[in-house]
């Protein structure tokens, strides 16, 4: 493992405990003394400081990097050019094309096959990144504008952002759920990936979606089972598909309501509960985990 | 374009964040009304992560699949002036000086610009896989599903083209419903501007108000009416007046379903608690979000 290694968590479903793992594995790496970064690279949804408890913005600024189609019906001949070669269905055709720009990747297509030269390609707010200050380490997250697309170059400016605040310390990646764009981008060039699951059939499926993901990219995987008293019997499943996956299992986190009560009190869940079921076992695999990943340096 | 569905009332579930509990609601709520009578079909959009069959425990059967673009480069005809390297917006084609451009098919989004750009039609109209499209019924519920392929980017084509598969048969139904992913993105844009109701689903924490605050404000940009529903409403510790707050901004109607270990069980086993536990106080709970969207949906 190299020295400043990108971490990132992800999952595939939602729910299964992302936020709380990365939230957690941030606090317990400055409980160890080490400098860390934190990238919230759900955009769609930034929850990341929520977990952390206090938080404040130190900064923010607007990306401006989506372009859009604008058509100028003043110079359109109603040819339909535009609609047929558009591939995102971003253009509809009410007596007249109609860019609808939710859907609009910005790629230009519509303008280049334009006859009349009648569509200009317009920059477009993507969104804010923004970066907060916590008690255990600096967070920076993104907010697309709500109903954009390009949430996949949000997220690679952010961990370019966090690449130069870290210094020599490590990153952790909290990513978003699903398989798409922005989470082939939270997951391409990491040195580990902490797949979360719980313990349901729906739950693994999509799990080996990511693994897919990490495979292909050649990235370093490991799985941890949350909630996994709520089927316990479902822990096996998962330990074969990890054999089976050449994937570390790195153990199972009990369902545990010092979770929910920590968010609730804006406090991390390592202050909140030290002693809590769900701290002492996300501490001992975290542990092992961390001995293991830099046992090569040691 | 247009497709008759003046009778057809569309209801889509989202909501934000994550497991939360919308495939749940979309799933029982379809069961729900197929008891009243009703024909449904529930579209499975959430393409990255597609459970309905599972939660409604059956064998989907494999009916299509979803297309995009990708460029074929014929190099007897490239005269390797790398017009189309150029011009590819996501750098999927490298262009070396007197080379045919090479290209790096996980970075291409399929927009065509170089089949167009390029001066001798080199590049050929071809087509990969991205994704497909499966269908199902547990003899009550119809269900159609879309599902992207590992390691595809354009999940969001797929979503629409499950939606438009789907919308062909829109008519032959009374309610449809449309399951979506998690984040509001343009993946649940699209299914929210066909829809007629949207339902946004939440638990009572800071992170599910937060991410339903987002969910709001699209819905609201896309003028679609909706009701909220608050999951796990009585979690020890839950902060439901964070939930309370955020949807009184907009003005709209919250239907509380309470925690319940049998609806937990319900989902682990893939029994929809509608049918395994027809009097229990969550499936009490789904029926009062049926009658509060009918009514909305009738007026």
């Amino acid at each position: 493992m190299k020295k400043n290694p990108e971490i990132v968590v992800a999952s595939g479903k939602g729910g299964t405990g992302k936020t709380t793992i990365s939230s957690f594995l941030i606090t317990f790496l400055w409980k160890k003394g080490l400098s860390v970064v934190g990238v919230d690279a759900d955009v769609e949804a930034p929850d990341l400081v929520i977990a952390l408890g206090d938080h404040r913005e130190v900064s923010r600024e607007t990306i401006i990097d989506s372009k859009v189609a604008v058509i100028d019906y003043n110079s359109c001949s109603n040819c339909g050019e535009c609609y047929k070669a558009c591939q995102f269905n971003a253009i509809e055709w009410v007596n007249k094309p109609i860019v609808i720009q939710e859907l609009c990747e910005g790629c230009g297509v519509c303008s280049y096959v334009c006859p009349e030269k009648a569509i200009k390609m317009k920059l477009v707010e993507t969104g804010d990144l923004i970066v907060y200050e916590t008690k255990y380490a600096p967070i920076v997250t993104g907010e697309l504008r709500i109903g954009r697309k390009h949430s996949g170059k949000l997220v690679e400016m952010l961990r370019e952002r966090a690449g130069k605040i870290k210094n020599e310390g490590l990153v952790i990646i909290d990513a978003a759920a699903g398989t798409g764009c922005p989470v082939i981008s939270s997951i391409v060039g990491a040195d580990y990936l902490i797949i979360v699951v719980e313990p349901t059939p729906q739950s693994l499926r999509t799990a080996g979606k990511i693994a897919d993901i990490g495979n292909f990219f050649n990235t370093a995987m490991g799985v941890v089972v949350n909630k996994y008293d709520l089927n316990p019997s479902f822990v096996q499943h998962v330990k074969k598909w990890a054999n089976e996956r050449k994937i570390e299992f790195l153990g199972q986190v009990p369902y545990d309501e010092n979770v929910v009560r920590a968010y609730v009190n804006a406090k991390s869940l390592l202050e909140y509960a030290p002693n809590s079921p769900a701290t002492k076992s996300l501490e001992k695999i975290l542990n092992a985990w961390f001995e293991k990943l830099f046992e090569e340096e040691a | 374009m247009r497709r008759k569905r003046e009778l057809v009332k569309i209801i889509c579930v989202g909501g934000g964040k994550g497991g939360t509990g919308k495939s749940s609601v979309a799933v029982n709520m379809s069961i729900l009304l197929t008891e009243k009578g009703f024909r449904v079909l529930l579209v499975d959009a959430d393409v990255e992560s597609p459970v309905d069959h599972l939660l409604l425990g059956i064998v989907r059967k494999k009916i299509g699949e979803v297309k995009s673009f990708l460029p074929r480069i014929d190099s007897e005809k490239c005269i390797r002036c790398s017009a189309c390297a150029r011009a590819c917006p996501e750098h999927a084609l490298i262009g070396l000086r007197g080379q045919v451009p090479t290209l790096l098919k996980e970075l291409c989004e399929g927009c065509k610009l170089c089949y167009y750009v390029c001066p001798v039609k080199a590049i050929m109209d071809n087509y990969r896989v991205i994704g497909e499209i499966y269908e199902g019924s547990n003899g009550l519920v119809h269900l159609i599903q879309g599902e992207v392929l590992p390691g595809v980017k354009q999940h969001v084509n797929v979503t629409i083209a499950t939606i438009r598969y789907g919308e062909d048969f829109f008519e032959k139904y009374d309610y449809v419903i449309i399951d979506t992913a998690p984040g509001t993105g343009a993946n649940i844009w699209f299914p929210l501007i066909k829809s007629d109701l949207a339902i946004a689903v939440t638990e009572p924490t800071p992170l599910g108000a937060n991410d339903l605050y987002r969910y709001l404000e699209l819905v609201k940009k896309a003028h679609k009416r909706f009701l909220v529903v608050l999951n796990k409403a009585n979690i020890p510790g839950g902060r439901k007046e964070l939930v309370i707050k955020v949807v009184k901004k907009y003005g709209g109607d919250i239907i509380e379903i309470p925690y319940d270990r049998e609806f937990l069980e319900s989902y682990i086993k893939n029994k929809p608690i509608a049918s395994l536990s027809p009097n229990s106080g969550v499936t009490k709970a789904l029926r009062e979000l049926i009658r509060k969207a009918l009514t909305i949906l009738e007026s």
